[in-house]
């Protein structure tokens, strides 16, 4: 059974489209790209895999049931804004984690963060933009969940940490479980990618493994992406 | 799941709202010595200082109401339709939790206000001679009710007014939370649009609540208050509990279906 799956599924705001009759599924233990430009359509997609939006159309499903308690406890969710609250500490953060999602992995973040060198004991509010970026995605990769979603992991960060990011996404999650990475920086990311599904206009325009991608195109995705949203 | 939202929810909250309560009752303290000094002719400046004093303690316990709501709609807000959503509308928990925590927490605030304000109002101005007057008008109390035939009844009318006050102070709350969710879930303009919802829902409730009185005038009439009370009971509850349950529906469908974070 596929972890996530469109079908038909659409959204629009008002009159605007965001997505139009998507049909996709992500097989479990696959990496993908979730590529497109700025205004594609990505996070309204990750947004309602999350719940956080409801379709105007089509369904979308979580290891086969519609977002809801239980597919929030599968999903471990990173998004492109700080969420967590502020006043809290790393520390904090980690109980709360912990008290919340079964599958979190409190020693696993503790290790990230001694890693990072981020005292345990910084409250967020204290810390730079980078750093909290870092502390959400300890939190979402020390949970064992069967699907990571992350909207722009690496979108504002320098790129040695955009290494240890991506580092930390390849060597933290379960090989069962699939991780669905949005971005429009694709050669950061090619290298880690078992699959692409490129996203304009709210429409898929390709969904393939990467590997077939550079097969049959004779280019990198990035090239290919490069090709294909050329303005 | 609803009990770990209510404990989070408390230590969120708590931070802001404990430290209030201590200072409530810190003024309170002063403002005691600054009645009984007052009036000890005392120089200009420490006369002001006092006043000052007794000023802050009538601003306390005022703001002390404010302030708790304040928190609020304010922890409303940035917990759930701002980026904090993201992590609270993605706990593996449901909607109705994540409400009914935050209207839990809120009415136990409410209720821990009035009786720091209380307390506060007590220190302030409590003297030793109290102690007797309230001793003996206990004492009257209780003869009072032991001469009553109908003991039950009178047991009754008390329950029956502290469960009227939860459910009031439930739909107030709901009534807040639905104006909010209203008004963020349009692309911009939130807090005004919000502030028109609330306005909005106003005319359409007082027409309920003049619905309500009207009835319960002419019930009155009819019936003497002794015998009528639980049909006057029954309509003032019915009519709280379906303004609540009318907020509630629209907060959830507005969290659900509306809500667009940023």
């Amino acid at each position: 059974m596929p972890i996530l799956e469109a079908r038909s599924l659409t959204k629009r705001y008002g009159s605007t489209p965001a997505l139009s009759n998507v049909s996709f599924a992500v097989e479990p233990g696959r990496i993908v790209g979730l590529l497109g430009p700025n205004g594609s359509g990505k996070t309204t997609l990750i947004k309602l895999a999350n719940g956080l939006l409801q379709p105007t159309g089509g369904e979308i499903l979580i290891d086969g049931e519609k977002p809801g308690a239980r597919s929030k406890s599968l999903i471990s969710y990173l998004p492109e804004r700080i969420n967590v609250p502020l006043w809290m500490s790393a520390a904090e953060l980690i109980k709360f984690y912990d008290d919340f999602f079964a599958d979190f992995d409190p020693a696993r973040a503790q290790e990230m963060l001694r890693n990072l060198g981020i005292g345990e004991k910084m409250r967020i509010k204290e810390m730079s933009k980078g750093t909290r970026e870092k502390v959400q995605l300890i939190l979402a990769m020390s949970r064992r969940a069967k699907l990571y979603m992350l909207d722009e992991p690496i979108g504002g960060v320098d790129p040695a940490t955009r290494d240890y990011i991506l580092a930390t996404i390849i060597s933290n999650y379960d090989p069962s479980a699939s991780v669905i990475i949005s971005t429009h920086l694709i050669a950061d990311v090619e290298s880690v990618l078992d699959d692409a599904l490129f996203i304009s206009r709210g429409e898929i325009v390709l969904y393939d493994s990467v590997d077939h991608i550079r097969e049959s195109r004779g280019k990198s995705v990035d090239g290919v992406f490069r090709e294909v949203f050329r303005c | 799941m609803l009990g770990k939202l209510i404990k989070h929810e408390f230590r969120a909250t708590g931070r802001m709202i404990l430290p209030m309560f201590a200072a409530v009752l810190i003024v309170s303290v002063l403002a005691r010595f600054a009645f009984r000094m007052l009036d000890s002719g005392l120089p200009i400046f420490l006369g002001l200082f006092l006043y000052f004093i007794v000023f802050a303690f009538f601003i306390g316990l005022i703001g002390a109401f404010i302030y708790t709501f304040v928190i609020m709609v304010v922890r409303f807000k940035r917990n759930i339709l701002s980026d904090e959503g993201y992590l609270t509308m993605t706990l593996p928990a449901s909607i109705h939790s994540v409400l009914w925590s935050k209207i839990i927490v809120s009415i136990v605030w409410s209720a821990a206000t009035v009786l720091v304000v209380g307390l506060g109002a007590v220190i302030a101005a409590f003297d030793a001679s109290w102690v007797y007057d309230i001793l003996k008008d206990l004492g009257y109390l209780a003869e009072l009710f032991l001469s009553i035939d109908n003991k039950a009844q009178v047991i009754g009318w008390f329950f029956a007014a502290i469960v009227y006050v939860i459910v009031y102070s439930i739909t107030y709350c709901l009534n807040i939370y639905s104006c909010m969710a209203i008004g963020y879930g349009f692309a911009r303009h939130k807090a005004l649009l919000s502030g028109a919802a609330f306005i909005a829902i106003g005319i359409v409730m007082s027409w309920v609540s003049g619905s309500e009185l009207q009835y319960l005038a002419v019930m009155n009439d009819q019936v003497p208050f002794s015998v009528g009370f639980y049909q006057n009971f029954a309509v003032m509850l019915g009519t709280q509990l379906f303004k609540g349950a009318v907020f509630y529906v629209i907060t959830w469908l507005n969290l659900k279906y509306r809500l667009n974070l940023e």
